[in-house]
């Protein structure tokens, strides 16, 4: 047995993984859940490689709590405030995740030899926790493998974010699972900004206890492949759980956000919130699933997909979901797809607006929307403040 | 001098079927004129209007606008606005998401980079926009809304009044900003355009009521019909129009 060819230099880790994984192959579009994306070709190009590390030094941006992951190779984090703790090196998925779901990243991700970063959290922790993936080598892999744990009653955020050097080929597979137990309040975001050549495959996994709150907010700025799944089982009543995500691409860009909330308990409320803008020949994917249990009644669940086309050739594709058992609920889900409203663009223009800053301004509004949800100021504001700065390349 | 000057102006909306709408209008304002345009529903009104201020919505197949000398059909529509073109608009859209002082902010600072002015800063730029607001009893909370959201027909119309006034632009064309406004508004925004006029500046106003007439005097009253202007007088036009209509012109 051995690890696929785009992949050179790792180590097998879990060999029961591995099999798996060969004996079902990359997902192609046969495969439901990734009818839009085909994975087998987008990895068929080019070969990526384990990469050492560089003496790469960033700012701290957030103020935060850091851990930095050059290459793929995680940094030391030290001067940890009291309430939490992050360990890296040995670590664990559920079983549950890797073998029941059979899918086929998380299983790859989980075949391969790669430090865990723990993170728990058992006090509220008011910095922002904050890992910053950073690649300078070429044609580098990396498989981030993140497991959050946070504590009853405890509020936390973490942001993850994802910068490449320029002309710097990535092949990034990560795996998160985040266990928020009882009236446990996680924000997490997630910005994708490698702005070049990367593969982006990230699924992340929450597990949403008793009157508890979690919450993803995904920014993809303008990548080559990204794909953000993320599932979310809500096991515990009174709980919430909220994803969101904004999306700007351009040349051939792929983005594609696939979304599954599980109500697995009653008097829960869910939340998807999704908009993208798209130029040239990009391509936008939705796949939101809305799914409730028979033992789910009173769910409150929200469905919503919005994107802005901006030239003939950008589309999107996708299909939003409802499955439901329970007869007492309330779900709803929409999408549109449309342009740049053009009463709006010439209200501004006659104004004496520049058409390119009027577009600009239009998008940020249809975008902020999103934003206008996130608690955290530096984040909304840094997210925002790229959404212009992107805005700026693909006008 | 003269401000505007449009000679045999023919345009059609610009899509493959699209109707002729504008079938040779020639108007003329001088630097210090005021000029009103009356006529019934659907006769082009708002079609000039936009297309003075440049909207693509239409194609020009004959004629030619010349602005302070200049060809203007050739400029873009925020050219035209940097240069001194205001509309007020009669349906001002809703921008949901954009601060209505952000915009009028980057409006004015457009206006005054094209003019090779120093731009203003944010401080004294709300300091402005407050005091413009107050005089056109506008309120602050109205400001932060986005864009005319949720304003009411006459709220929306005042804030077109507000936006003439902070930019102070040479030629106003207000397409029926009286329309839906309470008597005192209708005082206010009266006011407004009588503070900003100027013997440098010119004005057209479209209204279908001799009303705002009696607080802004215009030089010359025209009707408009079939996408000309078939009369041209003073002031005692609009009076006789609004005892006998538009009857006599075969509308
Ligand atoms: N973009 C367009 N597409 C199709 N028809 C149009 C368009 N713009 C204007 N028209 C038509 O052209 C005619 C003139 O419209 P316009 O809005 O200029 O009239 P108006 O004189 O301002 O009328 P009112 O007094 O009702 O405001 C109308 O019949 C209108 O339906
Ligand atoms: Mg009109």
């Amino acid at each position: 047995m051995s690890l696929p060819n785009f992949l050179q230099g790792f180590e097998i880790a879990d060999k029961k993984s591995l099999d798996c994984y060969n004996d079902i192959g990359l997902p192609t579009k046969k495969n439901e859940n990734w009818h839009y994306l085909d994975m087998a070709r987008v990895l068929s190009k080019q070969v990526y490689q384990k990469q050492l590390n560089d003496n790469h030094k960033s700012d701290n941006l957030f103020d935060a709590i850091k851990i930095s992951v050059v290459n793929g190779n995680i940094g030391s984090v030290d001067n940890l405030p009291e309430g939490i703790s992050i360990t890296v090196g040995d670590g664990k998925f559920s079983d549950e995740l890797i073998n029941e779901k059979k899918h086929p990243l998380l299983l790859l991700n989980n075949s391969v030899a790669g430090d865990f970063i723990n993170i728990d959290i058992s006090q509220d922790i008011k910095q922002l926790i904050h890992i910053d993936y950073y690649n300078n080598a070429p044609n580098v892999a990396f498989l981030p493998k993140v497991v959050i744990r946070i504590a009853s009653g405890k509020t936390a955020s973490i942001i993850e974010t994802f910068n490449s050097g320029k002309d710097c080929s990535v092949f990034c597979n990560s795996l998160t699972e985040i266990f928020v137990e009882e009236e446990a309040k996680l924000l997490q975001y997630k910005i994708q900004q490698d702005m070049g050549q990367s593969k982006h495959i990230a699924y992340t996994k929450a597990y949403v206890q008793k009157e508890s709150f979690y919450e993803q907010n995904f920014a993809c700025f303008n990548n080559e492949v990204t794909r953000n799944e993320v599932e979310v089982d809500i096991l515990g009543t009174d709980a919430n759980a909220e994803v969101r995500g904004v999306y700007i691409g351009k040349n051939k860009s792929v983005i594609d956000n696939t979304i599954r909330i599980n109500h697995l308990a009653s008097d829960c409320e869910s939340q998807q919130l999704f908009k993208g803008v798209l130029n040239d020949r990009a391509q936008g994917i939705f796949q939101g699933k809305i799914y409730v249990d028979k033992e789910a009644q009173k769910t409150d669940g929200y469905q919503m997909h919005r994107s802005i086309l901006l030239s003939d050739d950008a589309q999107v594709c996708g299909k939003p979901e409802l499955e439901i058992y329970a007869d007492d609920v309330k779900c709803s889900h929409g999408s549109s797809t449309g342009e740049i409203n053009p009463e709006q663009l010439f209200y501004l223009t006659a104004r004496g607006i520049n058409e390119n800053l009027a577009r600009n301004l239009l998008l940020q509004a249809f975008l902020n929307e999103v934003f206008d949800n996130i608690e955290n100021d530096i984040v909304r504001k840094y997210l925002q403040k790229n959404t212009i700065k992107t805005m700026e390349t693909i006008l | 001098m003269d401000l505007l000057n449009i000679e045999n102006l023919h345009a059609r909306v610009d899509n493959p079927d699209g109707q002729e709408i504008l079938k040779g209008l020639n108007l003329t304002i001088k630097k210090g004129e005021i000029h009103a345009i009356m006529g019934p529903n659907g006769t082009g009104k708002s079609t000039l209007t936009k297309i003075l201020a440049g909207s693509d919505e239409y194609e020009i197949t004959q004629g030619s606008v010349n602005y302070n000398g200049e060809d203007l059909l050739e400029k873009e529509a925020h050219e035209r606005a940097n240069e001194g073109i205001f509309l007020a608009f009669q349906y001002p859209v809703e921008i949901p998401g954009i601060a209505t002082s952000t915009f009028l902010r980057h409006a004015l600072n457009a206006k005054l980079r094209h003019n090779e002015k120093e731009e203003i800063d944010n401080l004294e730029f709300i300091k402005l926009l407050r005091q413009k607001a107050k005089t056109l009893k506008i309120s602050d909370e109205m400001l932060k809304r986005p864009v005319n959201v949720g304003f009411s027909g006459g709220e929306k119309k005042r804030m077109e009044t507000l936006q003439m006034s902070i930019l102070d632009p040479h030629l106003g064309l207000l397409d029926e900003t009286d329309s839906g406004l309470d008597i005192d508004a209708l005082r206010t925004v009266a006011e407004g355009v009588n503070y900003i006029h100027s013997k440098e500046k010119g004005f057209l106003i479209i209204t279908h009521y001799q009303r705002l007439l009696d607080y802004i005097k215009p030089d010359f009253v025209h009707i408009m019909v079939g996408g000309k202007i078939i009369k041209t007088g003073d002031y005692k036009l609009a009076i006789e129009l609004e005892e006998k209509g538009y009857q006599a012109y075969g509308v």
